[in-house]
């Protein structure tokens, strides 16, 4: 069973995605309201796929990012962010912090997993 | 200037009459007293600086001053010679029209009459006159004095304020617009944002939803699905929103106009259904570079195409020319105020998209820039697309200009300035 961490600063979203993730049997999902304390979760968890919201107070995403890039382990875990910005600006600054995938919120659910798919099957 | 006899023929009673007091005894004047006289009101008149006539209703001038004569370039022999004068100064029936109907109420009322009329001069040119005219009735014959005021440099002078202030006013409205529009971009932008995040948690707990409903419980499978459907909809409003608050973020680069077209062509073909649809085009070879962002005006193009195949259901032509045209030449039908993006004589190239579909009411056309003004209903569009697009031409200091007859066909045109 593949690991996946979502960090969004929603509860309802992470309650679902939880859920349609976990449904599917293939994943076991670890969700976090804040990337404040990411590092050590990731060390702990050992996620396979991380999906990362872009505006969150505090820590965003793209500050999320590099924090994992500076860390020895979070470095090779493929991120997909999950945001509800959509600029090409905020594309371009993501895939410039190395992210894999980006979404833009609304997605379906067998669109992410279809993501998350593609991400494990390059890693 | 040869001096001219002003005062012929005229009798004393009607010099009284004029209000020229030169009979202090009570006792007429004759002879040299009277010449006299005569002399000092020629002098008045020759420095007035006005026309100052009298005539009888035979159109005969008994005074005709310096000021008439400078004013008309006739003198008073010529004006006297001519069997209508009115006529030769007063060519436009309309201004004659005015001229006679003065003269008439003078009669018929006796009361004074201002009016403001155009001459045309010996040297045929055109002056704005501020006629007063008088009549001094008499047994004989009436008589009307008028005065003549040159008031061509006032009307000149008035006229530049009044395009001054339609100017201002034009440009006044074009800044409330931007700035509504800029403000409408900054408020769509956060709605949107902060919409698409709930729409993402409801599009998810649908999906669960969805695994949960069998196909079997059709109402409940329907309802899943109309929310679904539902959740889209409101997903393509906010992200038109976002597009329109973003139509202001532009790369400019020298481009040629009819590659874009080609390309913008291209990407609808899928949707133009020959040969039910004739695609004619009419394409200038040696345009001048468009200073434009690529992106922008292919969507631009794309809506015009696609407006102009949806108006057409059951076939017609669909027109795409180009072209160059030097600025005087610009028309706009529904936009006002554009006016002054280009300056007089500014080349500039336009693109012309038209269809001989189902055409836009009058009514329609007048709105048919605002946002959310759509014809489609609530699952055609959300009727920011012509908004959009000009916006888009907005920010290029381009102007797109719509056309339409119902039942005839719609014309776009864009014009857009040469790099």
């Amino acid at each position: 069973m593949k690991k996946i961490m979502v960090v969004d600063d929603e509860p309802d979203f992470l309650k679902i995605i939880k859920l349609n993730l976990e449904e599917t049997g293939n994943y076991e999902v670890m969700t976090l309201s804040t990337a404040k304390n990411i590092i050590p979760q990731v060390h702990s968890f050992k996620p396979d796929v991380i999906l990362l919201d872009m505006r969150m107070p505090s820590i965003g995403g793209l500050d999320a990012c590099e924090m994992l890039n500076n860390d020895a382990m979070g470095e090779g875990i493929p991120i997909i962010i999950v945001s509800a910005l959509d600029k090409e600006q905020d594309k371009y600054m993501a895939y410039k912090k190395g992210v894999t995938n980006y979404l833009v919120k609304p997605i379906e659910s067998k669109d992410l997993i279809a993501a998350i798919e593609n991400c494990l099957k390059y890693k | 200037m040869k001096k001219t006899n002003f005062i012929n023929k005229i009798t004393v009673e009607q010099l009284e009459k004029l209000g020229v007091k030169y009979k202090k005894t009570g006792k007429r004047l004759k002879g040299k007293k009277l010449k006299g006289c005569n002399v000092q009101l020629q002098n008045i008149l020759t420095v007035i600086h006005e026309g100052v006539t009298l005539s009888d209703e035979a159109g005969h001038f008994y005074v005709y001053n310096l000021g008439m004569r400078k004013l008309t370039g006739y003198s008073v022999e010529e004006a006297n010679a001519c069997p209508d004068f009115i006529s030769l100064l007063y060519p436009d029936p309309k201004d004659r029209h005015m001229a006679l109907q003065g003269i008439e109420e003078l009669l018929e009322r006796g009361i004074n009459r201002e009016s403001e009329v155009v001459i045309t001069t010996k040297a045929g040119q055109l002056k704005n006159v501020y006629i007063s005219s008088s009549l001094i009735p008499d047994k004989n014959h009436n008589l009307f004095l008028s005065v003549y005021q040159d008031i061509t440099k006032h009307k000149q002078a008035e006229g530049a304020l009044q395009k001054a202030y339609t100017k201002l006013k034009e440009m006044q409205a074009q800044l409330i617009q931007i700035e509504k529009m800029e403000a409408i971009g900054r408020l769509a932008s956060g709605v949107a944002h902060e919409v698409k995040n709930p729409l993402g948690i409801i599009l998810q707990g649908v999906n669960y939803l969805e695994r949960k409903v069998s196909p079997e419980e059709k109402d409940t499978f329907e309802i899943v699905q109309m929310i679904k459907s539902n959740i889209k909809r409101a997903n393509n409003i906010v992200s038109a929103l976002l597009e329109f608050s973003r139509a202001g973020e532009l790369s400019f680069k020298a481009e040629d106009i009819n590659s874009v077209l080609e390309s913008s062509l291209g990407l609808v073909r899928h949707r133009i259904n020959p040969p039910e649809i004739e695609i004619v085009k009419e394409l200038a070879s040696d345009l001048p570079r468009v200073l434009i962002d690529n992106n922008k005006i292919e969507q631009v193009f794309i809506n015009a195409l696609l407006n102009a195949v949806e108006a057409m259901p059951k076939g017609g032509k669909l027109f795409i020319r180009s072209y160059m045209i030097k600025s005087n030449n610009l028309r706009r039908g529904a936009v006002r105020g554009d006016g002054d993006r280009f300056k007089l004589m500014e080349k500039a190239v336009v693109v012309q998209i038209e269809d001989t579909g189902s055409g836009i009411s009058k009514d329609n056309l007048e709105k048919i820039f605002d946002p959310f003004f759509t014809t489609k209903g609530p699952k055609g569009g959300v009727g920011l697309g012509l908004a959009i697009i000009k916006n888009i031409i907005d920010m290029h200091k381009g102007v797109i200009d719509i056309e339409s007859k119902t039942g005839k066909g719609t014309k776009v045109s864009v014009i857009l300035k040469v790099a």
